[in-house]
């Protein structure tokens, strides 16, 4: 256990010294550059998930630790069994990294791992907790949009901070663009050219789900 | 919408936008956590055909011909190359998880099943792994699980015309119907 504390740690450093030394770019695309929160992780680094290296895995948890806590949580509508249900996600995804083909595309593959095990927590907790306390229907609700929750919270953490936090202000706290203005001290004019862009990114990022 | 200009086309997905969930941060500790559960687990190793050229098979060859030679005819028809996955199936039963990686090789497709809290089949009984497409259950072979948690399933048939991936508990002498006692269960792209 005291080994495993040492090792966790020693990866934490190493994470910290390779962000701090931009090693981190090397894995990501150039499209990732202009991008704020997180990159696209490349196929070189896919390779490295498959290969079993654990940094990979914290690359891989970098970019898509937040669409599949939000489709956890959307379809198990409780944070703490949202967490657990991320982490046994990409902890299956870990153990089953062997079989990633990294000429396949990653989304769907950690997609496919975190619905099910949505889908188990869910199931497991309604045989515990009486029905009158969890939807009694054998599928969470939340599952109808596992799929448009999972991808526009994967478009949204590709957007650059600048315009994500239009965005997010805007939809989930429901301001006005002037509103937004003095929240953040900056021209309405930019928050409208911010917001436009933002917009014009998600519908180009997300037209596939509009299609479904 | 709530500034009447940002309607690019997002279409359905706005209302998605508004969804808090879809906002929500995964808690602080859970990625030192994760790593932390890494560090003391074990990953899926794939079975691999052996590389007739490694140093190790050539050893047992010289050391055992007779054994190489029937390797050679067992592995031939399979045609040496490695296999390739090219998904997981996760699974799940009654305190029964795991994870099915599955992928095409000359003689079929192969499945291999590596699962936990499954008991070892009860004497005068195994488990059957089938392939269905909703309607027929097409065999995938048989085994007890009375030693490790993993097994390799191969399948005639194509994996996306036959997605659902179950395990049943039979009886010998029981027939060749799959039982209705499904121990786990899963299905290709879940």
């Amino acid at each position: 256990m005291k080994a495993e504390a040492v090792e966790t740690t020693r990866l934490l450093e190493r994470a910290r010294v390779l962000e701090r030394s931009e090693h981190r770019d090397t894995h990501l695309s150039p499209e990732s550059a202009a991008s704020g929160r997180i990159g696209v992780v490349d196929r070189a680094m896919l390779e490295q998930f498959r290969d079993g290296d654990a940094l990979a895995v914290k690359a891989v948890y970098d970019e898509f630790g937040g669409p599949v806590y939000a489709l956890s949580l959307s379809v198990l509508r409780d944070p703490d069994l949202a967490a657990d249900a991320t982490q046994q996600t990409f902890l299956k995804a870990w153990r089953a990294s062997a079989t990633y083909d990294p000429e396949r595309e990653f989304r769907p593959w950690i997609y496919a791992i975190a619905r099910r095990t949505a889908i188990d927590i869910y199931r497991k907790r309604k045989r515990i907790v009486p029905s009158d306390d969890i939807d009694g229907a054998t599928t969470s609700p939340g599952l109808e949009t596992a799929w448009e929750v999972f991808e526009v919270r994967a478009a949204l953490d590709r957007l650059p901070d600048a315009e994500r936090v239009v965005v997010q202000l805007s939809h989930l706290e429901g301001l006005t663009h002037a509103e937004i203005a003095a929240r953040l001290g900056i021209p309405i004019g930019t928050v409208k050219s911010r917001s436009h862009r933002a917009h014009q990114r998600l519908a180009a990022l997300l037209s596939h789900v509009n299609e479904i | 919408m709530r500034n009447g200009t940002n309607d690019q086309g997002l279409g359905r997905i706005e209302e998605i936008v508004d969804t808090p969930s879809v906002w929500a941060e995964p808690p602080g500790e859970l990625e030192p956590a994760l790593l932390a559960a890494i560090t003391g687990s074990e990953r899926v190793e794939l079975v691999r055909t052996p590389d007739p050229a490694s140093r190790k098979w050539w050893g047992y060859a010289a050391a055992a011909l007779v054994a190489a030679v029937v390797t050679f005819v067992i592995f031939a028809p399979l045609g040496g190359d490695e296999p390739e996955p090219s998904a997981v199936i996760a699974l799940a039963g009654a305190g029964v998880e795991g994870e099915a990686a599955v992928g095409a090789a000359d003689a079929g497709w192969w499945i291999q099943m590596n699962v936990t809290g499954l008991d070892p089949a009860p004497e005068g009984s195994f488990y059957d792994g089938w392939v269905s497409d909703g309607q027929d259950m097409i065999s995938v072979g048989t085994f007890h699980m009375r030693d490790g948690t993993y097994v390799t399933l191969w399948s005639g048939v194509p994996l996306m015309e036959y997605p659902e991936l179950l395990v049943t508990l039979q009886e010998v002498g029981g027939g060749t119907k799959p039982s209705p006692e499904v121990v786990v269960s899963g299905r290709l792209g879940d």
